[in-house]
């Protein structure tokens, strides 16, 4: 069971608007024994507490109001319930790093991920967890402000791509087999032959 | 362009690379969707490291709030024949190399492009996986330039 860790990240991006103090917490999702539901409300106030309180972090570079409602956000997006790999909080920790991009990122017409964009990646990744996949993928942002996860092994490649309107796209291939998709919706059930070679 | 000859694909932005290791957002979908577009790589045996950069910079210049690190920058390798001879699942070739010089500002470019008829979305991510696996020598822009 994984439990929770006191303890508070520091988060930060190229851009230099988005360095904030983020309590561990808030970004790792906790889950407790007996079933016991952290107040989650009480977890997005301590993270905007902990900004307006550090001093570390310069007056022009603090984005209180902008974080508090990101913390919500993503915290609504949370399934405390969930019993999940070593790789769900670290995956989640990234997205949220990509998540602070802002239009031209990339380059000129590169587009900063939209909101809807990162509710569905963060939903993709809770599905993951929830199906029991070991295997870690790699999480990426594409130009056009889409999340990509990866997984290149020795056995397997694969690349999965969320779009902001909630469907996903995805190839992958293990052992001379392969399977592909346009247009999966992230609120059904996970691609079935997608989920064999994630599990295998 | 001869199949011996090696490209080299510059990856700017770190956010490319997660770990160690090259990500599918390296090679954009929109070079692999749309029939006019390609994958902008440089053949290594024309390179001019002076020209590398300015073209990095070039585009860090026209992204808003983004400027270039020269050391944040890596790059990648492709075999130019091993890229025309990858094969889809149906067994096609997907891509063609071909050079695409810009006159006065770099002269090594060239561009990879999808030459199938296939625009889908879930086999843009076949392309990107079969670019990731072919891509080695994985390293900053400074040891690549090093080298040259």
């Amino acid at each position: 069971m994984q439990t929770s860790r006191i303890e508070d990240v520091s988060v930060s991006s190229r851009s230099p608007n988005f360095n904030w103090v983020v309590p561990a917490a808030v970004m790792t999702g906790i889950t407790f024994a007996g079933g016991a539901t952290l107040c989650l409300d009480d977890l997005a106030n301590r993270s905007e507490k902990s900004l307006s309180s550090n001093s570390e972090i310069p007056s022009e570079q603090r984005n209180t109001s902008s974080a508090s409602e990101e913390a919500k956000s993503f915290i609504a997006g949370w399934q405390p319930d969930v019993q999940a790999s070593e790789w769900y909080f670290d995956l989640n920790d990234r997205l949220l790093q990509l998540s602070q991009k802002e239009d031209g990122w990339k380059g000129e017409k590169s587009v900063a991920p939209s909101r809807e964009a990162r509710k569905a990646a963060s939903e993709m990744i809770s599905k993951l967890a929830h199906e029991g996949v070991e295997r870690r993928p790699s999480i990426g942002l594409d130009y056009e402000g889409t999340f990509s996860l990866n997984w290149m092994d020795d056995k397997l490649s694969a690349d999965l791509t969320v779009y902001e309107d909630g469907t996903y796209s995805f190839f992958a291939t293990s052992d001379g087999r392969s399977a592909m998709a346009d247009e999966e919706r992230i609120s059904e059930p996970l691609n079935g032959r997608l989920l064999s070679f994630l599990l295998g | 362009m001869d199949d011996a000859t090696d490209l080299h694909r510059l990856i700017w932005s770190p956010d490319d690379i997660q770990e160690g290791r090259l990500l599918t957002s390296a090679f954009p979908r929109q070079d692999l969707q749309d029939a006019a577009r390609y994958v902008s790589v440089s053949r290594t045996d024309k390179l001019n490291p002076e020209a590398e950069i300015l073209t990095a910079q070039n585009q860090a210049d026209k992204a808003d709030g983004v400027n270039f690190r020269r050391d944040e920058a890596w790059s990648a390798i492709l075999n130019c024949g091993e890229v025309r001879s990858l094969e889809d699942t149906e067994g096609n070739q997907p891509f063609a190399v071909k050079p695409e010089p810009i006159i006065g500002v770099n002269e090594a470019h060239c561009g990879i492009s999808n030459v199938t008829s296939k625009r889908g979305r879930g086999y843009v991510n076949q392309l990107r996986a079969l670019l990731v696996r072919a891509a080695s020598k994985l390293r900053t822009l400074d040891e690549f330039l090093g080298e040259i």
